[in-house]
């Protein structure tokens, strides 16, 4: 049983439809992607603020899956990038690039019935 | 409802526009500030959710602008939100929101949420029909009330009477649309001028259809049915003696049949041949008798105001014109206005209106000076009360 999200909270949260999470969970794949794309390029070029915007989008995308580890690695980024100081920023971000991609990979073998 | 939802993430969006579906709502998604403005504009939902940040306008922007375009109609606004600053709270209100949703939005939360604003929309709603039929309803009474006061100046008279005897003039200035005072001047036979100013008590709608039931009532014609006609061969011809038409006017018009409202009646007919008046007065202000320029005492006490006791009989009272002399007919609206200069405000008084009346000139010279002097007391072109004013210049016999 993955630990990356809260499966019993997550179906509930979808009234138990797995065509609709299939569908969401794509979403997080080309989306979450993007957006964890998106905070590296922000960090790279010193861009605070859009790193914290990134981050924060990539947070509320997540916390449609009930995945509390990946969502707090998200805060992590997002408070990186609105305190400015971006030193921290590239562990950060793998932490999160990782706690997505475990995520992304329980929920696919989760709604091909695999977990 | 129809619930325009505005999120830039399309998990969240689709997740909303699902649950919110499943529940029967009517949906419509924006990514982003600009395009949820266009589809509020385009076709304006009954909630609208709509996320903090969003590229184009922000949430709280997005608020602001729906606000400010009320004229559409109330919407009910609930933003979705991760912050829980008290400062974001308080933009948010004062952007326009009417409830906070946190991210991630629980189901249920949503769902009485959403309830509750359903609640508030058919309320607001309610509250918005009721008041369309009471400014329909408002617009309709009004525009009786124009109909009613077209009818009463329709009953003032015609003009002024001009003859090689006698000439009149008269001011009236109704104090609302509808007035409570009447005014009349007649030439029966040639010869007779009645003249009036009659005032009933209070205002509005009561005092105006007693008003004009008074006018037709004193109407000298028909002459057959007129209640200040006579067979011919009275001491004013074919003119019924004032006094009797007031004890008539008493008997008809009793207060308790006209919730409280009584009249103030003068009642004057001047033989344009002799000079002679004949005249009753029911409670209303003595009338002003001027010569050569100074007012003359007039001696007349007067009754009750008609309708208040029944049966009482009234008193007819004389005077003998000269060539020259003046009547003037005023409603207690002339006496009374408050005004001047000064910080205690005072009447007009008739002192004042002698002093207007004494002044030379025509009578439409002294009738337009009285309005005029009046208007200036008040400091304004509309009075505390109706003001009604009767000229009547008797210039000698044949």
């Amino acid at each position: 049983m993955p630990d990356t999200f809260n499966r019993a909270e997550l179906l509930e949260r979808v009234d138990h439809d797995m065509d609709f999470l299939a569908e969401t969970v794509e979403m997080l794949v080309t989306d979450g992607r993007s957006l964890l794309a998106d905070a590296r390029a922000a960090a790279v070029a010193g861009d605070a603020p859009a790193l914290g915007r990134a981050a924060h989008a990539l947070k509320g995308m997540i916390s449609n899956f009930c995945a509390a580890p990946a969502q707090d690695a998200a805060l992590a980024v997002e408070k990186i990038g609105k305190s400015g100081d971006l030193a921290p920023s590239g562990a950060a971000i793998d932490t999160l690039h990782a706690n997505l991609e475990s995520l992304i990979s329980d929920l696919q073998s989760f709604v091909r019935g695999g977990a | 409802m129809r619930i325009l939802i505005a999120e830039d993430e399309r998990i969240t969006r689709a997740s909303l526009a699902r649950h919110l579906q499943s529940w029967g709502h009517t949906v419509a998604t924006a990514e982003d500030g600009d395009k949820a403005l266009a589809l509020f504009r385009a076709d304006p939902p009954d909630i609208v959710l709509t996320d903090w940040e969003m590229p184009g306008l922000s949430g709280p922007e997005l608020v602001q602008r729906i606000r400010e375009e009320q004229a559409r109609g109330f919407v009910y606004i609930v933003m979705l939100t991760g912050r829980t600053d008290k400062s974001d709270v308080v933009r948010g209100i004062e952007a326009g929101a009417d409830d906070f949703l946190s991210k991630p939005f629980d189901k249920e939360e949503l769902r009485v949420r959403l309830l509750a604003g359903e609640r508030i929309v058919r309320l607001e709603r309610a509250l918005g029909l009721q008041n369309q039929e009471l400014r329909a309803a408002g617009e309709r009474m009004r525009a009786d009330l124009r109909a009613a006061a077209r009818v009463q100046r329709a009953m003032l008279p015609r003009s002024v009477i001009a003859t090689p005897r006698v000439r009149t003039e008269w001011r009236y200035a109704p104090t609302d649309e509808l007035a409570g005072d009447g005014i009349g001047l007649h030439l029966i036979d040639d010869r007779y001028l009645i003249a009036y100013v009659f005032d009933v008590s209070g205002h509005g709608v009561p005092a105006a259809l007693l008003s004009v039931s008074v006018t037709h009532a004193v109407s000298p014609v028909p002459a057959e049915t007129s209640m200040v006609r006579c067979a011919p061969g009275g001491s004013m011809g074919s003119v019924r003696a004032p006094h009797l038409v007031a004890d008539e006017l008493n008997r008809r018009f009793p207060s308790e049949n006209n919730d409280g409202h009584f009249i103030t009646l003068g009642l004057y007919v001047l033989d344009t041949f002799t000079g002679r008046v004949e005249a009753v007065r029911a409670g209303h202000p003595l009338p002003f008798h001027i010569r050569g320029g100074i007012p003359v005492t007039v001696d007349d006490e007067g009754g009750l105001p008609l309708g208040v006791c029944e049966g009482i009989p009234y008193d007819l009272s004389g005077m003998q014109l000269q060539p020259g002399d003046r009547l003037c007919i005023v409603s207690d609206g002339l006496i009374e206005q408050i005004g001047g200069p000064g910080p205690s405000p005072k009447q007009f008084g008739v002192d004042r209106i002698a002093e207007v009346l004494a002044r030379p000139g025509e009578l439409p010279v002294v009738g337009d000076a009285m309005i005029t002097a009046l208007e200036r007391w008040a400091d304004s072109r509309t009075f505390n009360d109706d003001v009604s004013l009767v000229l009547i210049e008797w210039l000698g016999p044949p």
